[in-house]
């Protein structure tokens, strides 16, 4: 039916500020994914999960597309397919995305047993966007399946009409060409180590009680994330000491930020930007706790709205800039590829991205056992971790691009140390062909 | 439920190792489960890009405008430096398409192909009349000698090399090639032997040559170079 949709009435989305970099990014086995699993009390109908699918798609006009390639630069076009086709899951998630696989769709669907993931392109969406979707999902899908499930928390209503500020590009809304922030990072180190194949990752989870990690964190006077990001600093300082002790590389992590606590938008787009914190580890000795204090001050010292406003400004301004509007798209993912290559993720050891606590109506909690945040592999990052919360459980997903468990056990042993039990489960085994 | 005896990490049921540390799980209390594992066995892999559609798609964008212009150049204009054009778009899809029609290309192979491919494009310059020999003289004993030490390296490269060995047999290579080069232009130009370049390339070739061939052997040469010369 939607294929005789006219071509100017058909709704279209030029890519946000954010958005504009991930097609550049694409290579042959990288794409910037990531992936809400949940994990339900019964075991997944997938005509059931089609159906729910048919029936939220709707209310979500800005998944319903497909990319497109302008002269200048990518846009997103409403999709003349009706939803994206429901797969079963398999052991390599968050795969590279290509615009003509999938029906054009830029999320993917998947089951497996009692589990439900969609798999979502950072293109259309940030955390906060697809946390609603998926959670509208599986409402939906619950109520497909008899149980009675209103709509609140991240729940949204599919008989409402979708608004537009849900659409709207909120960069452009809250960019002001001021004050720009210059962001000068040096590489950092890379626990490196024999790469598994094209395609694959390890996906190690780790699931931990939320109040024990909340104790602990609060015993430091950081927050959850803090806390976490920490962790990963301490782990990739305490892994260069033992592989170098000469000329030691900064450690760097990177934590992606929702900013609309401080920019009141309803879009369900990208809205977010990247803290960056590093260590230098020449500087001397460094502990757990001072790393924990360093990363803390440097977060409240540069999460506010002055400063993010500033972050957001420099992102915008290259975007804007009258030359690079006017160099053709090809050329243009071509250089932002070289860069990403080159500079991309050489400045952080490492990556955390917490999507907070999954807020769900108590009636649907019953049916759901946890949930799960995977992030797609870096390209040189041995550790690129995804955490949410839900039903006083945190998730905590490292996703690994080498062969060796070195990261991901250093992670893992390092929280187990601090009093913090952990339950792990992982796709070890099927990547490493039994091996593992 | 199991817990890893060496990490310390509960394990889901499924385990039959620990995914950190490959420990085996043995816990004969453990019921046995019907719990499938948290992940499919299947894998989702990607077909790759075909090669030799980006093969077809550029020669299309090459040989297109090639054809256009061979065909308008009989009809209307006849100018002979055409052909050296149309030539070196033929060694530019010798050289960089024709490798991606392979699908495990063998190297001593293709630079076989390459180099006769080159020499047959100088040949055109002999063909066409507009050498006054230089094409027998210089060109092809040029391309004959880049050959054979491409062939050489590709036998010796078999095997892992040392940095300081790789730069010891490139080292040897500019200077051979160097001197080839200069024997065959002088004789042909002056037509007496007259060997300056070569001299002095020689010199610092040979000087670095030996410096490199040191540091190979030598361990406390290098302990002491990387100790006084750290940046």
């Amino acid at each position: 039916m939607n294929k005789k949709i006219k071509l100017h009435q058909r709704q279209w989305y030029k890519l946000d500020n954010a958005a504009k970099i991930f097609p550049g990014q694409n290579t042959s086995s990288y794409s910037n994914v990531f992936r809400l699993s949940a994990t339900l009390k019964e075991k997944v109908d997938p005509v059931l999960l089609e159906k729910a699918l048919e029936a939220v798609m709707p209310r979500f006009p800005s998944f319903d597309v497909r990319m497109r390639n302008g002269v200048f630069w990518h846009y997103l076009e409403k999709n003349p397919n009706s939803v994206p086709p429901v797969m079963p899951d398999s052991a390599n998630p968050c795969i590279r995305i290509k615009w003509k696989e999938n029906k054009g769709y830029l999320i993917r669907v998947f089951y497996y047993e009692k589990r439900v993931s969609v798999e979502f392109y950072h293109v259309i969406t940030d955390g906060f966007g697809a946390s609603r979707f998926f959670m509208t999902l599986l409402a939906v899908y619950l109520r497909l399946k008899g149980a009675d499930i209103p709509c609140g928390g991240m729940v949204l209503d599919i008989n409402e009409r979708p608004a537009i500020s849900e659409q709207e590009d909120a960069y452009l809304k809250f960019v002001k060409s001021k004050a720009k922030a210059k962001r000068v990072e040096k590489f950092a180190y890379q626990a490196k180590g024999k790469r598994l194949p094209k395609h694959l990752t390890t996906v190690t989870t780790g699931y931990m009680p939320v109040d024990v990690i909340k104790t602990k964190a609060k015993e430091q006077g950081v927050t959850i994330t803090e806390y976490i990001a920490g962790l990963l600093v301490w782990v990739m300082y305490n892994l260069q000491k033992q592989e170098r002790f000469d000329r030691q590389k900064n450690i760097g992590v990177q934590i992606p930020v929702n900013v609309r606590q401080f920019f009141k938008t309803d879009t369900l787009r990208n809205f977010m930007l990247c803290y960056s914190f590093q260590i230098d580890p020449k500087m001397g000795e460094y502990t757990f706790p001072e790393i924990l204090k360093q990363l803390s001050l440097y977060i409240r010292y540069i999460n506010n709205e002055k400063t993010v406003q500033s972050m957001m400004n420099g992102n915008a301004a290259i975007e804007k800039n009258p030359i690079m509007r006017i160099i053709p798209s090809v050329l243009k993912d071509f250089g932002i590829n070289m860069l990403y290559r080159v500079t991309g993720e050489k400045a952080t050891s490492s990556l955390i991205s917490n999507l907070g606590a999954m807020q769900a109506p108590p009636e649907m909690s019953e049916h759901i056992d946890k949930m799960s945040l995977v992030l797609a592999r870096g390209m040189v990052n041995a550790a690129r971790c995804g955490a949410v919360s839900y039903n006083g459980t945190l998730a905590l997903s490292v996703t690994n691009i080498y062969e060796s468990t070195r990261v991901q056990r250093e992670i893992f042993t390092t929280l187990v140390k601090l009093g913090i039990p952990v339950k792990i489960e992982s796709n070890r085994t099927a990547i490493m062909g039994g091996e593992g | 439920m199991s817990y890893c005896v060496n990490c310390g990490m509960e394990l889901e049921k499924t385990c039959k190792a620990c995914p950190l540390c490959d420990t085996p799980v043995i816990n004969p209390r453990d019921k046995k489960t019907e719990e499938k594992p948290a992940y499919p066995e299947h894998l989702s892999i990607p077909d790759s890009v075909n090669k030799r559609y980006i093969c077809f798609i550029l020669s299309l964008i090459i040989f297109i405008p090639n054809i256009v212009v061979i065909i308008l150049n009989t009809i209307f204009f006849s100018n002979p430096i055409l052909k050296y054009i149309v030539g070196a778009f033929a060694v530019f899809w010798v050289w960089f398409l024709f490798p991606l029609l392979w699908k495990k290309p063998i190297p001593s192979v293709l630079v076989a192909i390459d180099a006769l491919t080159l020499m047959v494009y100088l040949y055109l310059y002999r063909i066409g009349g507009d050498d006054n020999g230089w094409v027998l003289a210089i060109a092809i004993p040029i391309v004959v000698f880049l050959w054979g030490i491409v062939n050489l390296f590709l036998l010796w490269f078999r095997k892992k090399r040392s940095k300081p060995a790789i730069s010891v047999a490139v080292l040897g290579a500019i200077n051979i090639m160097t001197v080839v080069t200069e024997v065959s232009t002088s004789i042909f130009f002056l037509k007496k032997l007259e060997l300056v370049v070569s001299f002095v390339m020689t010199a610092c070739c040979v000087s670095l040559m030996i410096f490199f061939a040191v540091l190979a052997k030598s361990r406390r040469m290098k302990a002491w170079i990387q100790r006084k010369f750290f940046i």
